[in-house]
């Protein structure tokens, strides 16, 4: 399960979900860290709680919900960090009460934790997670070491770093050759997964891709 | 007159200058996956030129309170949260109960109304002090950015995706988010900043 959610159905890099903070925020390892943190205490809970007690709660009430979850996780954090990490908070500045509104949490969640137990909920968040905070860090890490000229603070480059790369587009290019990176992988390994890969942006209804809200309702519906 | 010029200032800063979705990645999933199925572009861009309206409305009113303007960054953003939650809840159940709309339309609230742009716009508000009217013109314009996001993305990628030139390694989401990246670039470019001092 931890292979499928993490490694070959990779959250950011196949699935296109909670792109804002690693694009914009995941920009040194210490950002990457927090956001990480954040993200799979949030997403836990968040998963454990629906499939405990939200199975039967309106759709656009649930939606609501796990915003609420989200901000509970969030803002602690934050007040943590604004008094004692000023560094860190001024660091992702307005991303860390963002990931309270990631669509990670509302997506998994409807996708996933409604329709199964709560243990299966939790293996699916677990997963996930690890999948997100991986490429979280490694965005960070190689963002840090291009843009900057350091890693975890300290210089390790006797430039200074192109300052690009830690822009959003310097984050997106970064993605952009993980994803290049990630495929060619799964291509010599799992093959139909590759072609998955491909298949996800297509100009075409029918390949409404798996992991959005739609995919979710439409599910319920066949179902039903 | 000065109000709609500041309004309307502030509207084009939010598209043109600093589109938000390419300029801080705020709402750049949403954008990416919307651009693979864009028959829900229209809808979904109202519904976001209307939370983000209202919610940069409502922030912005709340902040004139002393008690509430004396509160720290943290308290700020975890109020405006509690704003855009709140408009959320009760438009949903506003319409759940007069319109009784098709279940489509309520799974779209949540898709326009709890994301990262959406949220964003109170908080760079908030961050830049702007007046109310700013703050109108900055909540309206972002919903249009984030149309003119889609469009630039979708229109690239209809050519990239029919592209047999492309390598196999970054065929689908990898080129996507090369294209992205350059559109940022370009934006970036008529803001004026140094991408590379």
């Amino acid at each position: 399960m931890i292979r499928l959610g993490g490694y070959l159905r990779n959250p950011v890099l196949v699935q296109v979900i909670g792109i804002c903070p690693v694009a914009a925020a995941a920009t040194s390892l210490a950002n990457s860290l927090v956001l990480s943190v954040v993200f799979s205490v949030s997403l836990i809970l968040c998963e454990i709680i629906a499939s405990l007690m939200l199975k039967k709660t309106a759709r656009w009430i649930r939606v609501g919900i796990y915003t609420i979850i989200g901000a509970a996780v969030v803002f602690p954090t934050m007040f943590l960090l604004e008094k004692y990490s000023t560094a860190v908070f001024s660091g992702l500045g307005i991303y860390l009460p963002l990931m309270a509104m990631s669509s990670f949490n509302g997506v998994h969640c409807e996708k996933y934790a409604v329709k199964h137990s709560v243990k299966e909920s939790f293996y699916d968040a677990v997963a996930s997670s690890i999948g997100y905070c991986g490429v979280l860090l490694i965005v960070g890490i190689i963002r840090e070491i291009a843009g900057a000229g350091k890693i975890a603070g300290f210089d390790i480059a006797p430039v200074k770093g192109l300052s690009g790369f830690l822009m959003p587009f310097g984050g997106m290019i970064v993605i952009g050759l993980l994803a290049a990176f990630h495929k060619q992988r799964v291509m010599k390994t799992k093959r139909s997964h590759a072609a998955d890969i491909e298949k996800r942006f297509v100009l075409d209804e029918s390949a409404d891709e798996e992991g959005t809200f739609t995919y979710a309702v439409k599910n319920r519906f066949k179902k039903k | 007159m000065n109000v709609f010029f500041d309004m309307l200032s502030a509207a084009v800063y939010a598209i043109f200058v600093q589109n938000l979705v390419f300029s801080g990645g705020y709402g750049a999933s949403e954008a990416m996956r919307m651009a693979a199925r864009p028959k829900r572009l229209a809808s979904t861009a109202l519904m976001i030129v209307y939370f983000s309206t209202l919610t940069a409305v409502i922030c912005r009113t709340l902040d004139n309170y002393d008690y509430i303007a004396s509160q720290s960054q943290s308290i700020h953003f975890l109020i405006f949260t509690g704003a855009l939650t709140a408009v959320y809840f009760i438009t949903c159940a506003l319409t759940f109960l007069i319109l009784k709309p098709p279940k489509k339309l309520m799974t779209n609230f949540g898709i326009a109304a709890l994301n990262t742009l959406v949220l964003a716009i109170p908080l760079i508000n908030y961050r830049s002090s702007s007046t109310l009217w700013e703050s109108i013109g900055t909540g309206f314009g972002s919903g249009i950015a984030f149309v003119l996001a889609t469009l630039l993305i979708s229109a690239g990628f209809s050519k990239l995706s029919s592209n047999k030139k492309i390598p196999p390694m970054f065929r689908g989401t990898p080129v996507m988010f090369i294209y992205t990246a350059l559109l940022s670039l370009a934006f970036m470019g008529i803001s004026g900043s140094n991408a590379f001092a």
